[in-house]
């Protein structure tokens, strides 16, 4: 690879309020390409923030290292202050200056910079966001998305090395998150920005990521592009978290895994014998209508462009499949049902435990 | 708009600012029977050398109360001084001793080590910034509280170090509570009578008393006070031009700010904190306990004049009634007052009710009990000199302090708050109860007890109305001290002092409520 | 919540409160009254009062001015019964006023007729001399002036500390003066001492007594019993004074004599009990008890006077007003002139 825009080596934060237990973030090592897009995913309070503000000089690792393009900015001697580390934070909470308009909070990084070419940045972000013209308006009369994308303009316009976006649609609506989700999405590829978003939402991992990170209780479960993440979990907990999955009991064979839709390649080194649950994601799941069908449909849950079927099985379990929406396939429905694996994914079933 | 929410806010207020005028009332038919030679006594020479007494002490006083309130707030609040956690509450102590018994106190002070009084103008003026100050403490360090750290990190990552962070952030974000402040240490100074007396500095007010002791119509006092009055309105139109603008509450704050380290600065600032406690509150307090400790074996002439500690109770119970009721009447009016003003900011009959509301805090608390004596006698004589009559006179006095509280917790409200409650079915009232009531609560506290502390201070209100046989603290202490039994003036003052502490306590710990998530 | 239920009990007992003292003001067997002498100098009299007629008395204490406003705005429905007053000028104020009722008891004549209203308005109760008090350890008994004239004295310069106008007693002194010298000798004599640079500290004669007593002044006018509470200070140090009565030479003036005094307010609701305290005042008992509490003098002949204040004055006794020589200004004449007088102060600027 290219020389990493950021790097973290071992970087360790320890917290807690005094006599609970401290929370340990790390060790986490990983590198992060020029240009590249980050989605750090895990569910709230895994130090998602935390790892932000780390990065962003905010707070001091205990342990570790942070490069930024050649730059040590933390190690054990160093920290730079966040002043100097040319990291560009979107908050959580926004954070716009309330006494300030639009214009001058979009600007407010570019102190150094003379009047006229700030005014002239201004406008550009400001255009960039799809906000030309606001200038003049106060944070109290923006709507929540359009905050949203003043924040954006304001950390890009200084043009840092890094960009950094907590949980930036977390208090938006469904309809606005897509819609401001690929806004910012192009205009992070326009200006070829090296991105970390912070994440508890799956789906814009998918639609964003060029890398993902999975945090669980202060470590680094899995790291990958957001195929393999999803495709490959290497653990129950990553599959579970990026999608719907359900598992089935299956068993090592010599032949490969077998569970009761059949046989499947056994890519693992598991010894022979090792009772072990399947991973089946809806999209493996095909449904055939028919009389004898051991299955039958019990719910259904429109999406638009598919339907997700929840199917019980003859012993009770239930599974999901996605199938495309031109065809309904209405409760009771009995049908047959065969699991198509492209990926075989099995855990050790002691894992459960 | 509702029908009912448009009178639920004028009808209070209306009511409010009707029985706050009734001084003004007064005043302005006292001034009417002024004849035109008795204008002229009152204006001869010697009034504009008092009015620029006046100003100069206002001046000084409050720009430094404010810089010193404004430093010991951020100390306390935002870095990391050792022994910040007891030194908050203890800074706006200040407020619980009455300012003539610290004047009092320090002169016995130095008297008793013999060393030289500091009577004129440097005299006054410290010892009123003694008294000053903690009302500019006590506005900016709850809106430092408040302050989202968000903010300053927002700033940091884009460049901003901290000269910058503390000139672009900080500074414009605390100027609403550094005016109200300064206002209200202004109003305290314009209209301070007891330290200036004693420290022999002659202001406005001065000739103001001088027009009522030894005579017996008020009519020239009223019309010296009418001045007092017009400056008192000018203050606070300047703080209403000024804190206009409404930051919207961001929805609470996340995450508590890392306080900044004082490195070397440490110990100094450490020293500085300490003294200033120790010049405002250990040595006047230090004094009053020796001063009741002598009291104690006092002999002869002395013994008459000391009080049992049946008597210290009675009136602790009295004056904690009175000021009790005052200042709960105090914030629960201010309310409909603070939602008019600040939801409808361009109504400029708004403005007008709620200055002529906080008028009060323009008058010497002698007119304003006259004033209501002379409207209770002619209109409701059963009410007069009775316990009522001297919580509507501190009411009146001091409402201005609670509204200004209020309203400054009302517009950190956002309205969308609010409706989002009554869309999910809450009815106005339940809507405030339930959901802006818990986060006006640290303003509200702070309101309930500027008025309760300084009607537990007030003396002239308590001597002028009270029925016979109900003496406060505050005329126990008056009793004594004004014919020089000072120890055992120290009894009734100490009393005073204890009886106020706690609440003190309660203001400091109200805005440590929310813990910081992880 | 429980803010909510606290505030309603704290309206609640305080309604309680103010109702209960209202209507204190309605039983019979009681007596009220206001007084602008402090609190601590009429409970011996009233307790003694009290328990030697059961009659329960309900006390307000104040400032002149202000009790007699409410005296005045009361009228003629009066709630309270007797009106004790520390200076006379005030009784004959609101007496012109038609505030108070006339004494009808034969007691009132064994006090001196210079020391109550002619027409029976009001009666001296204890008395008190203009003097002036000294340090010291700043200047010696002999140096100390023996007139009035010769405050004015250029080696007096800057020495003197007395109280400003809204002082009543000098109020009083200064009519007094005008009554005595004429308007235009009192004029001059005042701007000479304004001239001379005399400091005007404070309203009360409490701080003049407190500096000379310091050393921030050698010399003090004063009310007599100010010295003997001086001598009194628990600190030592401040205790170093001394007391001159002026004027006290053959053919000269002498010092005023004013008094505390007492009157029954006009349409008093407990007239009986009010007679009979007024009479109880004028007994020897009292009369001894009242004086003695501020080292002032009783006014009744023969009653004794504290031993200390007779030391200081070189007195055998009993009663102090047998050595003292005293300036012949009838005290009901002196109401009358009050506007004047303050407008004198004034225009020699005595603040």
């Amino acid at each position: 690879m290219l020389k990493p825009k950021l790097k973290l080596d071992e970087v360790v934060f320890l917290y807690g309020s005094n006599g609970a237990q401290p929370f340990v973030l790390g060790p986490l090592t990983f590198e992060l390409g020029e240009s590249q897009i980050l989605v750090v995913l895990g569910p709230s309070g895994c130090g998602k923030t935390t790892l932000l503000r780390l990065i962003s000089g905010l707070e001091i690792s205990q342990r570790g290292s942070v490069w930024i393009g050649d730059r040590l900015v933390s190690g054990r001697n160093t920290h730079v202050q966040p002043e100097k580390r040319g990291v560009g934070m979107v908050f959580q909470e926004l954070a716009l200056f309330p006494h300030l308009n639009v214009s001058q909070n979009v600007g407010f990084g570019l102190g150094r910079t003379g009047a006229g070419m700030r005014t002239a940045r201004v406008a550009e972000c400001l255009e960039l966001v799809g906000l030309g013209g606001f200038e003049r308006r106060y944070p109290h009369e923006l709507s929540g998305g359009q905050k949203q994308r003043v924040a954006l303009a304001r950390a890009l316009a200084p043009q840092p090395a890094l960009i950094l976006l907590d949980e930036p649609f977390s208090s938006l609506d469904a309809d606005l998150r897509r819609e401001l989700a690929s806004d910012i999405h192009r205009v992070l590829r326009e200006t070829r920005s090296t991105t970390i978003l912070v994440t508890h939402d799956h789906e814009e991992a998918f639609s964003m990521a060029d890398r993902v990170a999975v945090l669980k209780d202060g470590g680094l479960v899995q790291w990958g592009n957001p195929f393999d993440v999803y495709h490959l979990p290497v653990s129950r907990f990553v599959a579970e978290f990026m999608g719907p999955a359900v598992f089935v009991e299956g068993r090592v064979e010599k032949g490969g895994i077998h569970c009761r839709f059949g046989n499947f390649r056994n890519q693992t080194d598991l010894p022979e014998g090792t009772p072990v649950d399947v991973l089946l994601r809806p999209d493996d799941v095909e449904l055939e209508p028919s009389d004898s069908g051991e299955a039958a449909i019990v719910a259904r849950k429109f999406h638009g462009s598919e339907n997700i079927y929840t199917v019980e099985l003859s012993t009770g379990e239930r599974i999901l499949s996605t199938q495309r929406s031109h065809w309904v396939y209405p409760e009771g429905e009995r049908v047959h049902v065969r699991a198509e694996l492209e990926h075989v994914v099995v855990f050790r079933r002691e894992e459960l435990l | 708009m509702t029908r009912i929410s448009w009178f639920l806010k004028r009808i209070p207020a209306h009511l409010t600012a009707f029985v706050m005028a009734v001084p003004l009332l007064f005043i302005f038919l006292s001034m009417c029977k002024i004849s035109g030679p008795q204008w002229t006594r009152l204006w001869h020479a010697e009034l504009p050398g008092l009015i620029s007494n006046s100003f100069l002490l206002v001046l000084v006083v409050t720009f430094v109360s404010l810089f010193l309130g404004s430093i010991l707030a951020w100390l306390v609040e935002k870095t990391d001084l050792a022994g910040r956690a007891w030194m908050r509450p203890l800074l706006a102590a200040p407020l619980v001793i009455p300012c003539y018994i610290v004047a009092v106190s320090y002169v016995g002070f130095l008297s008793m080590n013999h060393w030289r009084v500091f009577y004129g103008f440097w005299g006054a003026a410290s010892l009123l910034v003694l008294g000053a100050y903690p009302y500019v403490y006590l506005l900016v360090w709850a809106s430092l509280r408040r302050l989202d750290p968000a903010l300053s990190e927002a700033a940091r990552c884009m460049g901003a170090g901290p000269l910058r962070r503390m000139l672009k952030v900080g500074l414009p974000l605390l100027a609403p509570s550094f005016v109200a402040g300064a206002v209200l240490a202004a109003i305290y100074v314009l209209s301070d009578f007891g330290v200036v007396t004693l420290m022999r500095y002659r202001t406005f007010v001065s000739a103001i008393y001088g027009e009522i002791s030894g005579r017996y119509h008020f009519e020239g006092a009223a019309g010296l006070s009418f001045v007092l009055i017009l400056f008192t309105f000018a203050f606070l139109s300047v703080q209403d031009i000024y804190a206009g603008r409404r930051y919207e509450s961001q929805g609470g704050v996340r995450v508590t700010a890392r306080p900044v380290s004082l490195g070397v600065f440490q110990i100094p600032a450490f020293l500085f904190v300490c003294a200033v406690l120790g010049v405002s509150l250990v040595i006047p307090v230090g004094v009053l306990v020796k001063w009741f400790i002598d009291s104690l074996t006092a002999e002869g002439v002395a013994r008459l004049w000391s009080f049992s500690l049946g008597e210290v109770l009675g009136a602790g119970l009295k004056s904690l009634l009175v000021s009790s009721f005052a200042a709960t009447a105090a914030v629960i009016l201010a309310l409909p007052l603070a939602y008019w003003t600040v939801r409808e900011p361009r109504s400029g009959w708004g403005r007008l009710i709620s200055s002529l509301s906080q008028s009060g805090l323009a008058l010497p608390g002698v007119l304003i009990a006259l004033g209501l004596g002379l409207f209770l006698a002619k209109g409701a004589p059963q009410l007069h000199f009775s316990a009522v009559s001297m919580a509507a006179a501190f009411l009146i006095h001091f409402f201005g302090q609670a509204y200004q509280s209020v309203e400054t917790g009302l517009k950190r409200v956002s309205i969308p708050l609010e409706e989002s409650a009554r869309l999910l079915g809450l009815t106005p009232l339940a809507a405030f109860w339930r959901v802006t009531r818990p986060i006006l609560r640290p303003s509200l506290v702070a309101g309930w007890l500027l008025v309760f502390l300084n009607s537990m201070r007030e003396l002239p209100s308590a001597l002028i109305l009270r029925p016979a046989g109900f003496d406060t603290l505050t005329v126990k202490v008056w009793t004594a001290a004004s014919e020089g039994f000072y120890a055992q003036a120290a009894a009734p003052a100490l009393a005073l002092v204890l009886v106020s502490s706690p609440l003190l306590w309660i203001v400091f710990h109200e805005g440590e409520g929310r813990t910081p998530a992880n | 919540m429980r803010k909510a239920l606290s505030v309603v009990g704290i309206c609640a007992v305080a309604l309680v409160l103010g109702r209960a003292s209202l209507a204190a003001q309605e039983t019979a067997q009681e007596l009220v009254i206001l007084s602008s002498r402090k609190e601590p100098l009429v409970r011996p009299v009233i307790d003694l009062f009290e328990k030697e007629t059961g009659i329960r008395v309900i006390l307000k204490t104040g400032e002149s001015a202000i009790l007699g406003q409410q005296i005045l705005q009361e009228s003629p429905a009066a709630a309270a019964d007797i009106y004790i007053a520390k200076e006379s000028g005030s009784l004959e104020y609101l007496r012109s006023k038609g505030a108070f009722e006339p004494i009808a008891s034969t007691e009132i004549f064994v006090i001196p007729q210079e020391f109550r209203s002619r027409e029976g308005y009001w009666v001296g109760v204890s008395g008190r001399a203009r003097a002036v008090i000294y340090n010291e350890d700043l200047i010696s008994y002999e140096d100390v002036p023996k007139t009035l004239w010769e405050l004015a004295d250029p080696r007096f310069k800057g020495m003197i500390a007395a109280a400003h106008s809204g002082n009543e007693s000098l109020v009083a002194w200064v009519s007094a003066l005008r009554l005595s010298w004429g308007d235009e000798e009192t004029e001059r004599f005042l701007t000479a001492l304004k001239e001379n640079e005399i400091a005007l500290i404070s309203d009360s004669h409490t701080d003049v007594r407190k500096a000379v007593g310091r050393g921030e002044y050698a010399l003090g006018l004063i009310n007599h019993y100010y010295y003997h509470l001086q001598k009194h200070e628990p600190d030592p140090e401040t205790t170093h004074v001394g007391i001159v009565y002026l004027d006290q030479e053959e053919g000269e003036r002498g010092e005023l004599v004013n008094v505390t005094g007492a009157a029954i307010i006009q349409g008093a609701p407990h007239r009986e009990q009010a007679k009979r305290f007024v009479e109880f005042l004028l007994s020897p008992e009292a009369q001894k008890l009242f004086a003695e509490v501020n080292f002032e003098y009783p006014l009744r002949a023969g009653v004794e006077t504290h031993p200390e204040v007779l030391e200081a004055m070189g007195c055998g006794g009993p009663s102090a007003l047998d050595c003292l020589k005293r300036m012949k200004v009838p005290l009901d004449g002196l109401g009358a002139v009050l506007e004047g007088t303050q407008n004198l102060l004034d225009r020699v600027g005595w603040h």
